[in-house]
C-alpha cells in the first residue's frame, strides 16, 4: 500500500511549488497529535528523505511519509478540494473512523 | 585502547569528564558531586581535597588553600604589592613564590597536583579502571611557564598530559561547533571570580585564539557582593557589620540571585537580632539588574576591547558561547544577546561546558569519533505538555531550520492565574516517555473562565539549533520565556532509538492518545452541564434529567478508576453527546429569549 495525490492534488501543489520555486522537493506528509478528533494532519515540503521515511512516487510529486505516520495514514489519498467555500487539501483516510469537520484530523 | 579524561582545572572547582558513546559527561563522586572545590587542607598528618578541606576552612584557614591557579607562574615579588587578597603565608623571591601551609612549604603546583590527584581517583572510581592521560583546560592568555607550571602539576599527580588545551577552545568543542569548518566564535565566560572573554577563529575545524581580555577580579561574587551592599542600606545605621553579619549576608545575597534567575521577585527576609540586622523587604528583578548594570558594563567593555584586538567587526562573529555559573543571570544573558547581536549557546550547563569540551577532545586524541548531530533539521519532535499529560508537538522531527511555528492554547480549569509551560522533545505520545527539556510560568494571569485565556505558544530554533519558547496569554498580555539547546546530550545513535521506539509503540500510543483525549472531552462535558445543572431541571424533562444524571455518573466513575477501554470511554462520550445537545439547545435559546423578551423589535 501506499499515500498518494489526487490528479487535482497534484495540480494544486505544483503550483504552489512553482510559485515557491520549489519543484524539486518532495512533499512531506505526517501526522502528530492533538487538533478535534485526536490527530492531525500535517503538510510540508522536505529536501530528501531521512532515515525511517518512506517515500511514494504519485502524479508525477514524489512523497516522503515517516514510518510512523504512515502505519496510521496507509491508502490515503491527498485531495484538494478548489469550490469556493472548504477550500483547500483534504486527507481521505480509509483507517480514519471519525474525522472532524476541518478534515484535516482524525480518529481511530 | 587506555583512557583519556578531560579535567577542567578551575580557580574555584575542577571537574572530570569523559565521552561515552560519543556523549560527553561529567563523572561524579559516590555522593553524586562532580563538581570538586579547588581547595586542599595540609593537616598534621593527612591532606584533605574538596568539599572535606572546604569544611576545614574555618578551623585551619592557615593550613586551607584555594585558588591557586592565580599564583600559576608568577614569583613572589610579582604579587607582594598586589592585593591578591588570600588569608594564607605566601613567600619567596623574584623568580619562585611559595605557599606555607603548616609546617609545610609548597610550590601552587603541588597544591593543584593534590586537586587532580583527586579528579584522577573519582574518574578510576568511576569508570573502574586505571587512569593515566588526561586533556587539561587552561585560560587562553596562560603563557609558557603557566602551563608548563599545569604539566608539573599533572605529572606529579600520574597523569599523562596528552594535551593542554584552552577553555574557550572546549566550551566551543562542547557545542559541537568545530563540525561547522569555518566561524568566528566569542566566548563569554563570567565564573565565581574571574571573567574573560575570548574571540575564536575556526578554520579547517582548527581553532585559533584571536584575542582574549577580561578581569581577574570580576565575577558572580562581585554580584553577590552588590547584594551584600544594597542589604546594608536597606539594614540602616544600627547594623553590626563585622565577620558574621557580612557571611549571613552574603549566603543570603547568593540565594537571592539564584532565586532571581528563574523568578521576577523574591522575598528578602534576613533577622540577625545580635547584628541589629532584620531585613524584610521584597526585591524585584529590575532592582537587582540595576545593581549589577555596573558589573555587567564592565564585562561588555571587555568584549568591546577583544573585539578590538581580534581585528573583527561585530557582524564577524558567527557564534557566541556562555561559559560559568553566573552567566545563568538573565540579565547577562540578554546583554550578551543585545552586545554580539545574537542568542548565545547557553544549552550545556555553564559550570559543566569547559570540562565537556576537554572530554569531546580527549575523544578525538583517543581516535575516536565523536557523534556529531547534523544541525540543519530539528533531530527529534518539540512540543508542550497538554491536557491529561499528552504531548502535542509544535515543531515536528526534520523540520528544516530556522523554523518557528505557534500554536494556541487555552485552560481546562476556572480561574487559573499561572499556566506552566512544559517543553518536551521526543515522537511519543505521552509526556512520561518524552525527554523534559524545561518547564516555565506564564504568571499573573487574572482570573478567567476556563477557556477563555488565549496562550500563544511560539517555538522558534535558530540557525545554531537553539529553542526559544515564549507564551503569552494574549488577553492579559503576562507572557514568559525560555532558551534552550535540546540536542545536547544526543548523540545520532540515541535519537536513531527514539525513532525506533515511537514506531515500535505507535499502536499502543495512538490509543492512549485516544483515551486522553476521550478523557478530556468527558471532563469538558462534566463540567460544563455541572455549570448548568440547576437551569437544566426546569428545561428539560424528568426522564431527560434521569438518564443524563445515570450516564453522568457512569462516566464520573469510569474517569475515577482511570478506565483504559477506549470503546468503552468513546460510548460514554458519544452518549453524553446525544444526551447534552437538546439540553445545550434549550439553554442557548432561554438564553436568546431572556434578552430579547420585553424588547421591541426596534431595541434588538
Amino acid at each position: 500500500m501506499a499515500v498518494s495525490i489526487s490528479e487535482r492534488g497534484a495540480l494544486e501543489l505544483r503550483r504552489i511549488m512553482k510559485e515557491q520555486n520549489s519543484e524539486d522537493l518532495f512533499l512531506r506528509m505526517s501526522l502528530k497529535g492533538g487538533g478535534c478528533s485526536g490527530f492531525n494532519y500535517f503538510l510540508d515540503f522536505a529536501k530528501e528523505p531521512g532515515n525511517f521515511d518512506l517515500t511514494f512516487e504519485s502524479n508525477g510529486l514524489r512523497i516522503v511519509i515517516d514510518k510512523k505516520s504512515h502505519l496510521f495514514m496507509n491508502g490515503t489519498v491527498l485531495d484538494f478540494n478548489d469550490g469556493l467555500i472548504d477550500r483547500g487539501f483534504r486527507f481521505n483516510n480509509p483507517m480514519a473512523k471519525t474525522s472532524c469537520g476541518c478534515g484535516t484530523s482524525f480518529g481511530m | 585502547m587506555s583512557v583519556i579524561v578531560g579535567i577542567d582545572l578551575g580557580t574555584t572547582n575542577s571537574l572530570v569528564s569523559i565521552c561515552q558513546d560519543g556523549v560527553p559527561v561529567v563523572l561524579t563522586d559516590k555522593e553524586g558531586n562532580g563538581m570538586l572545590p579547588s581547595v586542599v587542607t595540609y593537616t598534621k598528618d593527612s591532606v584533605l581535597v574538596g568539599n572535606e578541606a572546604k569544611k576545614q576552612f574555618l578551623e585551619y584557614p592557615d593550613r586551607t588553600i584555594y585558588s591557586v591557579k592565580r599564583l600559576f607562574g608568577k614569583s613572589y615579588s610579582d604579587i607582594k604589592n598586589s592585593s591578591i587578597g588570600l588569608p594564607f603565608q605566601i613567600g619567596g623571591d623574584n623568580s619562585k613564590l611559595s605557599i606555607r601551609a603548616g609546617d609545610k612549604e609548597l610550590q601552587p603546583f603541588e597544591v593543584s597536583a593534590q586537586v587532580l590527584a583527586k579528579l584522577k581517583s573519582i574518574a578510576e572510581k568511576a569508570l573502574g579502571k586505571p587512569v593515566e592521560k588526561a586533556v587539561i583546560t587552561v585560560p587562553a592568555w596562560f603563557d609558557d611557564t603557566q602551563r608548563n607550571e599545569t604539566r608539573y602539576a599533572a605529572r606529579l599527580a600520574n597523569l599523562e598530559v596528552v594535551r593542554i588545551l584552552n577553555e574557550p577552545t572546549a566550551a566551543a568543542l562542547a557545542y559541537g561547533l568545530d563540525t561547522k569548518q569555518t566561524g568566528k566564535i566569542a566566548v563569554y565566560d563570567l565564573g565565581g571570580g574571574t571573567f574573560d572573554v575570548s574571540i575564536l577563529d575556526l578554520c579547517d575545524g582548527v581553532f585559533q585564539v584571536l584575542s582574549t581580555n577580561g578581569d581577574t577580579a570580576l565575577g558572580g561574587d562581585d554580584m553577590d557582593q552588590a547584594l551584600v551592599d544594597w542589604m546594608i542600606k536597606k539594614a540602616g545605621p544600627d547594623l553590626i557589620l563585622d565577620a558574621e553579619s557580612r557571611i549571613a549576608m552574603k549566603f543570603a545575597a547568593e540565594q537571592i540571585k539564584i532565586r532571581l534567575s528563574d523568578k521576577d521577585e523574591v522575598e528578602v527576609k534576613l533577622d540577625f537580632a545580635a547584628k541589629n540586622l532584620n531585613l524584610q523587604t521584597v526585591l524585584g528583578r529590575e532592582e537587582f539588574e540595576t545593581l549589577i548594570n555596573p558589573l555587567i558594563q564592565r564585562t561588555l567593555t571587555s568584549c568591546q576591547r577583544a573585539l578590538r584586538d581580534s581585528g573583527l567587526e561585530l557582524s564577524d562573529i558567527t557564534s557566541v558561547v556562555l561559559v560559568g555559573g553566573a552567566t545563568r543571570v538573565p540579565a547577562i544573558r540578554k546583554a550578551v544577546k543585545e552586545f554580539f547581536g545574537k542568542s548565545p549557546f547557553t544549552g550545556i550547563n555553564p559550570d559543566e561546558v569547559v570540562a565537556l569540551g576537554a572530554a569531546v577532545q580527549a575523544l578525538v586524541l583517543a581516535g575516536g569519533r565523536r557523534d556529531v548531530l547534523l544541525l540543519d533539521v530539528i533531530p527529534l519532535s518539540l512540543g508542550i505538555e497538554t491536557l491529561g499529560g499528552a504531548v502535542t508537538k509544535i515543531l515536528l522531527r526534520n523540520t528544516t531550520i530556522p523554523v518557528s511555528a505557534t500554536e494556541e492554547f487555552t485552560t481546562s480549569v476556572d480561574n487559573q492565574t499561572a499556566i506552566t509551560v512544559h517543553v518536551l522533545q521526543g515522537e511519543r505520545e505521552l509526556v512520561e516517555d518524552c525527554r523534559s527539556l524545561s518547564r516555565f510560568k506564564v504568571k499573573d494571569l487574572p482570573p478567567m473562565p476556563a477557556g477563555l485565556p488565549r496562550l500563544q505558544v511560539s517555538f522558534t530554533v535558530d540557525e545554531n539549533g537553539v529553542l526559544s519558547v515564549k507564551a503569552v496569554e494574549t488577553r492579559s498580555s503576562q507572557s514568559a520565556s525560555v532558551e534552550i539547546f535540546p540536542s545536547i546530550g544526543l548523540s545520532m545513535e540515541a535519537v536513531d532509538k527514539i525513532v525506533e521506539e515511537s514506531i515500535d509503540h505507535a499502536m499502543d500510543d495512538f490509543e492512549l492518545r485516544m483515551l486522553v483525549e476521550l478523557r478530556n472531552k468527558a471532563e469538558r462535558i462534566i463540567v460544563a452541564t455541572d455549570r448548568v445543572w440547576q437551569k437544566a431541571q426546569s428545561l428539560m424533562g424528568k426522564e431527560e434529567m434521569t438518564d443524563l444524571e445515570k450516564t453522568l455518573n457512569e462516566t464520573k466513575a469510569a474517569l475515577k478508576r482511570g478506565e483504559k477501554d477506549k470503546e468503552l470511554m468513546q460510548n460514554l462520550v458519544d452518549r453524553l453527546g446525544d444526551l447534552t445537545r437538546p439540553l445545550a439547545d434549550k439553554i442557548f435559546t432561554s438564553a436568546t429569549e431572556d434578552v430579547l423578551v420585553g424588547k421591541s423589535v426596534a431595541e434588538i
